[in-house]
């Protein structure tokens, strides 16, 4: 799967397996109460599996400033 | 995963609260949070003149949103700072859901306002802080626009986020005259006030932004370039690091300082509240701020209409 974080920098993460969101956060050390994580414009919840193929896009909720 | 208000599938797990809901429910939860803001403080009434203040972002579009559909006919303000394609992008982002819910929409532009300088020019030349400059100049041109307009509320988009990391600010400061005042509502103290409310107070960033996609509210989820926001992006991320391990912690920290600590802190400067000089704004001082600003730009201020 591809996992876009739309968080500078920027990084993509590429996974060989499905996975549930919670472990995609997990993974990538991310805090689950700073980010929202988008399927297709969909939210998804930290229980939702990810599949192999899918493109999922993780966005920060702080704002600065 | 399952709702526990329908038991259908969930969408948004929010352990603060033990819950759990689906889509319709979380909107629900959401705008019964926001009612009770408006309720416990006494915002809102339905014959309010509301502006909300928006930037483009989740909270405040969200915000308006919420509004709009409680029934309050909130217009929105929109401030370009001139800070290049990021206000334009923000701009646009304001007026295309204007027009999409029919609502109405307020622009001011600061270059047009002050001598064609933008917030990054201003900040140079006084060699301030932006976001320093610029809160100053928001919250002038707010309250300013807003009165000229005799709208008698001002609505921003503060979340729990931002005021629990504002109090941790100001408590590792010891700022007491700022913990006295820190407030989800800030009364007209002065006849060239206009009142201002933070409906949102109740809910967290994960929660505004959850609401945003959930309800397909297009935002600009991009940082302003000129954000130094370093420190108070650091309290956030402290207190989230807390809240993950021991969730609820974030909202009983400020709701409860609210409730019980709030009031320990006395306030020695609102007393002292009087009209600016120049202007006629509320100061503490015999020149406001921005008046100060202005007069070290060696602008001319322009009037609004
Ligand atoms: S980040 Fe700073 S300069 Fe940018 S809009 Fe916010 S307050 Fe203004
Ligand atoms: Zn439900
Ligand atoms: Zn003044």
């Amino acid at each position: 799967m591809l996992v876009k974080v739309e968080i500078p920098p920027y990084k993509e993460h590429q996974f060989e397996r499905g996975m549930k969101v919670n472990k995609i956060l997990k993974e990538l050390q991310l805090n689950p109460e700073s980010v929202i994580v988008i399927k297709n414009s969909e939210l998804l919840s930290p229980d939702d599996w990810v599949e192999k193929d899918d493109e999922i896009s993780i966005r920060s909720v702080i704002s600065g400033g | 995963m399952k709702c526990i208000k329908c038991k259908g599938k969930a969408q948004i797990k929010l352990p603060q609260h033990n819950s759990r809901f689906c889509k319709t429910h979380f909107i629900e939860y959401f705008h019964n949070q926001v009612s009770k803001a408006i309720k416990n403080y006494r915002m809102l009434n339905k014959d309010d003149k509301v502006l909300v203040a928006v930037s483009g972002g989740k909270d405040s579009l969200v915000l308006w949103e919420v509004l709009n559909q409680l029934g309050y006919c909130p217009d929105g303000f929109y401030i370009d700072l001139g800070i290049d394609d990021y206000s334009r992008q923000s701009e646009n982002t304001c007026r295309s859901f204007a027009q999409q819910r029919g609502l109405d929409l307020h622009t001011v532009s600061i270059p047009e306002l002050m001598g064609g300088l933008g917030i990054k020019e201003i900040s140079r030349k006084t060699r301030r802080n932006p976001c320093s400059v610029c809160g100053l100049i928001k919250r002038y041109y707010f309250n300013h626009y807003a009165l000229n307009k005799k709208y008698n509320v001002i609505a921003t988009g503060h979340n729990l986020d931002d005021e629990a990391a504002t109090l941790m600010s100001n408590l590792t400061r010891w700022q007491t005259g700022y913990l006295s005042r820190q407030s989800p509502v800030l009364p007209k103290n002065h006849p060239a006030m206009v009142k201002k409310v933070k409906p949102l107070h109740r809910l967290t960033e994960k929660e505004t932004g959850s609401y945003a996609v959930i309800n397909r509210i297009p935002y600009i989820y991009e940082e302003c370039p000129l954000a130094e926001g370093a420190r108070s992006i650091l309290y956030k991320k402290t207190l989230n690091y807390l809240e993950f391990y021991s969730p609820g912690t974030k909202r009983q920290f400020y709701l409860d300082f609210l409730k019980k600590g709030k009031y320990n802190f006395k306030d020695s400067e609102q007393a002292n509240l009087t009209s600016c000089n120049t202007c006629g704004q509320p100061t503490t001082l015999e020149t406001c701020a921005f008046c100060h600003l202005i007069e070290r730009l060696e602008v001319k201020k322009q009037v609004l209409s």
